[in-house]
């Protein structure tokens, strides 16, 4: 059954938008992810118009990244004085992505620099997150003792030093501002709430505790995509809320199962994993840029002339 | 004579009778209108359920020629861009733009084209892909405008909004004539003009305009006017929608 979606302007099947919304839904349950990087690209693949598939990407991720943020909440695993610090240089993040977006699309490059983006930080993130994995499940195998979770850098040298009393953490604000800032900007110029940069860079730069981390950064998720589809919808009207609905319903659904799908696989290798999904997300979008093309010419029509 | 406004399809039978009236009202080759016509639909209603449509358009007339239907609008303006490889990535490097296309044309025709009519004035009146004017307003490109003029041509042919084969004109007896225009499913809003020519002896001897309006209508309609006229209100609404959603798919799996 075909749906008319209003701001896109073409009609899509009702069944694979449901389907998309579950499998990007169980994707973001079991990884503690938005889904962002697998819906926007989708989106687009599917004839919707890369601004409409980012803005309404971004919308989509404060239902899923929302159903999952309750669901942490009622178990008390958010830290909200960080987040709410990670979140201020978010909003900045956002609106200077919204004007970066704008901009790229009026001299057309827009496309060149989403993918880009994309491939840079799915392959980055991929490949730590991979080796990180594979080095802990080669450490549980052989049974060695755990790496010391706080071990001093340059990180702890910096000024405004913060008090986190519910990660027990006193470092610097300027990190957290500074991945709200990243995660802002990837928010809106590539419709992804960022959950694959914030989780490993929440563990690994700040070394916050692994259990507060993923409610933590759905917080941040959720918050980060409304104000980028608040922006994206004020400004260039690219929000499609019927689009949105209907992702929506499929993924809140797939988030829930997603959860339950993690409570039963070890860390490690659920790490190991989403390493593996992002890794190949990246390698198809690498192919689409310098494998062979079947249309050189792409357009955009203007509106009535 | 004026047509009564027609909207639906069961109206094209009333259509089609009162163009006989019409007809013999004329009473025959001296009445004052060469061509009388009318569209099944003045409005297509494009709503949450479209997938596509038709308009029939019915004819009579009362000169001896070919008929020729060109259906083309709603106008807008376009930026082609082409991408080149620079060092072993796709980048968009040229680009053209043109203004006042139509995002759809077509064509239908008693017999073809070039047995109808001379280049002359095919090109004048724009009739046929190949005589479809592309005027750029502005081109960055090496090779021209023409290859980013085949490109618009291809997508849009893709979407069956450029019928690449020329429809066909059949006729209900002597005079009456019919012709259903195919309305794909990406159709773009906007109205879209419908020119009847009769041509006889390589000459137009008789012309006629119509249009009909294609819009949103229902809660697209709604959501599109809600989208543009207040877009933060929307942006809220949209972003609260959301919310809402993940709040009750979390409420409700609290349990399982």
């Amino acid at each position: 059954m075909d749906i008319y979606l209003p701001i896109a302007e073409l009609p899509v099947n009702l069944f694979i938008l449901l389907t998309l919304g579950l499998a990007v839904g169980f994707l973001s349950g079991m990884f503690g992810v938005g889904g962002g990087f697998l819906i926007t690209p989708l989106l687009i693949f599917m004839g919707i118009a890369p601004p409409i598939a980012v803005a309404s990407g971004a919308a989509q991720l404060v239902a899923t990244s929302f159903s999952g943020l309750f669901a942490h909440w009622r178990r008390e695993n958010v830290d909200f004085k960080m987040g709410v610090v990670v979140l201020v240089g978010g909003a900045g993040g956002s609106w200077l992505g919204v004007w970066l977006f704008e901009r790229l699309s009026a001299i057309g490059q827009i496309d060149l620099v989403i993918l880009l983006c994309y491939i840079t930080f799915l392959s980055l993130i991929g490949l730590l997150m991979g080796i990180e994995s594979l080095r802990a499940i080669r450490r549980r195998v052989r049974g060695r003792g755990r790496r010391k979770a706080h071990s001093h850098t340059w990180i702890h040298g910096l000024p405004f030093k913060m008090r986190f009393p519910k990660s027990r953490l006193y470092i610097s604000a300027l990190p957290p501002l500074a991945i709200g800032f990243t995660m802002g900007l990837m928010a809106s110029v590539m419709g992804v709430g960022g959950g694959f940069f914030v989780i490993p860079a929440m563990i690994y730069l700040l070394g916050m505790p692994t259990v507060l981390v993923v409610g933590t950064s759905l917080l941040q998720i959720a918050f980060v995509a409304a104000v980028a589809a608040f922006f994206h919808a004020g400004n260039n009207q690219t929000v499609d809320i019927l689009l949105v609905l209907l992702l929506a319903v499929g993924s809140v659904v797939g988030s829930q199962f997603g959860v339950r799908m993690a409570m039963r696989l070890r860390a490690e290798y659920l790490r190991g994993l989403l390493a593996l999904v992002v890794l190949i997300v990246s390698g198809r979008l690498i192919y689409f840029l310098v494998g062979p093309l079947d249309e050189e010419y792409s357009f955009t029509f203007l509106g009535v002339f | 004579m004026a047509i009564p406004g027609v909207t639906t399809r069961r109206g094209a039978a009333a259509l089609l009778a009162g163009l006989g009236l019409a007809w013999a009202a004329h009473g025959g080759p001296a009445g004052a209108e060469p061509i009388v016509s009318g569209l099944s639909d003045d409005v297509i209603e494009v709503d949450a359920r479209f997938t596509g449509s038709e308009v029939l358009l019915f004819g009579a007339t009362e000169r001896e020629g070919d008929i020729v239907v060109v259906v083309r609008g709603p106008w807008a303006g376009v930026v082609v861009r082409r991408k080149q490889r620079i060092a072993g990535f796709w980048i968009n490097t040229e680009s053209v733009g043109f203004a006042g296309i139509p995002r759809y044309y077509a064509v239908a025709s008693t017999r073809p084209l070039d047995e109808i009519a001379g280049p002359e004035l095919l090109a004048d009146k724009q009739i046929g892909l190949e005589n479809l004017v592309f005027q750029a307003f502005y081109a960055d490109s090496a090779e021209g405008t023409a290859p980013f003029r085949d490109a618009v041509l291809r997508g849009e042919q893709q979407e069956r909004l450029y019928p690449a084969a020329p429809g066909a004109i059949e006729f209900l007896g002597q005079r009456l004539f019919r012709v259903a225009i195919d309305l794909p499913p990406k159709l773009p809003i906007g109205r879209y003009d419908v020119d009847i020519h009769v041509i006889a002896a390589g000459a137009i001897v008789a012309s006629q305009s119509r249009h009909f309006e294609v819009r949103k209508t229902g809660l697209s309609a709604q959501i599109e006017g809600f989208a543009h006229n207040q877009p933060w209100l929307y942006g809220l609404l949209a972003i609260a929608s959301a919310l809402m959603a993940g709040w009750l798919g979390s409420y409700l799996f609290r349990r399982v």
